[in-house]
């Protein structure tokens, strides 16, 4: 089993589309997959056309059985764990446990998944380190811009506290490009930049492409979309990485 | 190039974000180019684009794609054209590959087709 984390602390650079389309498309390649949504915009159930729940507050604040949280999504290996407004709550109740940043490092030992992807919220908060603590491996998205690319900074020092705090295993695996236009100067500028700091850290770039923004509006992942994505070129790209790592 | 225990290139660019950041230094240079020059550069990549779908590249052990370029000079022709020549000439022996079928744990392919070490 493989733990793989994806987050940056800026929103908006494609996490839970990451997530989902690396999810599904290792469930294509055969892979048993769950992707845990650890937002409070549910945004995971609503990519994959399914409705908003409160499985992960049920999971790990009532603690109701681990596979009767995990959705089957109606794709072949792949299973969500939904988030929803209630993981709000969680995150108060979390806040007053012992041993809070092991919350989803315990809960996924009932698992045998072999790739576990969690989806991160665009904040610093008690889900986010217990992610990082829970995880094998990080992956960062990040959109070519300079907020964006902060937020990859930012993230590394995160990952930097948890490893001293809590000698959390999580390894950095890569920075996904997200939103590349090479038409654009400073989005090519950026890539530049990016690969120079990170060399062989940085994946292949995913290209911006409206299809992704379709894809989530008509609840379906880019494998599933009938027209040739331009997206779908940098997500196998990044498919490959993956699968070396787990 | 040096590589991880997991097969990532270290010290260097994953090919695909160096093949993208030097498709992006192309369209950078094109756009800030003098109108005939620019005509001269879309000229050529046209007739680079004709030529796609004719090209393909294979990943081969660096001895046969020695032997190729060693037939092609002996034979004072290209190394497609001699590449192109052992491919007709099994297909029209109708060669069966399956004899040299292995299974193998890849994540896209089922199995590898294995020379005979001892030939």
């Amino acid at each position: 089993m493989t733990i793989v984390t994806i987050a940056n602390q800026k929103g908006g650079v494609a996490k839970t589309t990451s997530a989902v389309n690396l999810g599904h498309g290792a469930a294509k390649r055969g892979l048993s997959v769950l992707v845990v949504d650890l937002d409070t915009q549910g945004n995971v159930a609503d990519a994959l056309g399914m409705d908003e729940g409160s499985d992960l507050y049920d999971w790990l604040i009532t603690g109701k059985d681990t596979e009767q949280v995990a959705q089957p999504t109606g794709r072949e290996n792949l299973r969500i764990i939904r988030s929803n407004k209630t993981t709000a709550q969680l995150k108060v109740a979390a806040s007053g446990m012992d041993f809070r940043e092991m919350i989803v490092a315990n809960a996924l030992q009932a698992y045998e998944d072999d790739l576990i992807i969690l989806d991160c919220p665009p904040s610093v908060d008690i889900l986010h380190t217990a992610a990082l603590v829970a995880a094998d491996w990080l992956l960062i998205p990040t959109k070519l811009d300079q907020f964006a690319i902060k937020g990859v900074i930012e993230m590394l020092r995160s990952l930097d506290s948890v490893q001293r705090a809590t000698r959390s295993n999580c390894k950095l695996a890569g920075i996904i490009p997200t939103f590349y236009d090479q038409v654009t100067s400073e989005s090519h500028a950026q890539l530049k930049n990016l690969a120079e700091q990170y060399k062989s850290l940085v994946w292949p770039p995913v290209a911006a492409d409206t299809n992704c923004r379709v894809a989530n509006r008509v609840g379906k992942t880019l494998w599933e979309m009938p027209v040739n994505a331009r997206a779908k070129v940098g997500y196998t790209a990044c498919l490959d990485r993956l699968m070396k790592i787990i | 190039m040096k590589k991880d225990d997991k097969g990532f290139l270290q010290g260097g660019l994953d090919p695909a974000v160096a093949a993208a950041i030097g498709n992006g230094n192309d369209h950078q240079s094109m756009a800030s180019m003098p109108r005939n020059e620019r005509k001269k550069k879309l000229k050529k990549k046209a007739q680079q684009d004709a030529r796609n779908g004719r090209r393909a590249v294979y990943d081969m052990d660096p001895d046969v794609i020695k032997a190729i370029a060693d037939i092609a000079e002996r034979e004072k022709c290209s190394a497609s054209n001699v590449a192109e020549m052992f491919l007709r000439f099994a297909l029209s022996a109708k060669v069966d590959l399956s004899q040299f079928r292995v299974p193998v744990q890849h994540p896209r392919f089922d199995c590898k087709l294995v020379w005979p070490q001892n030939e």
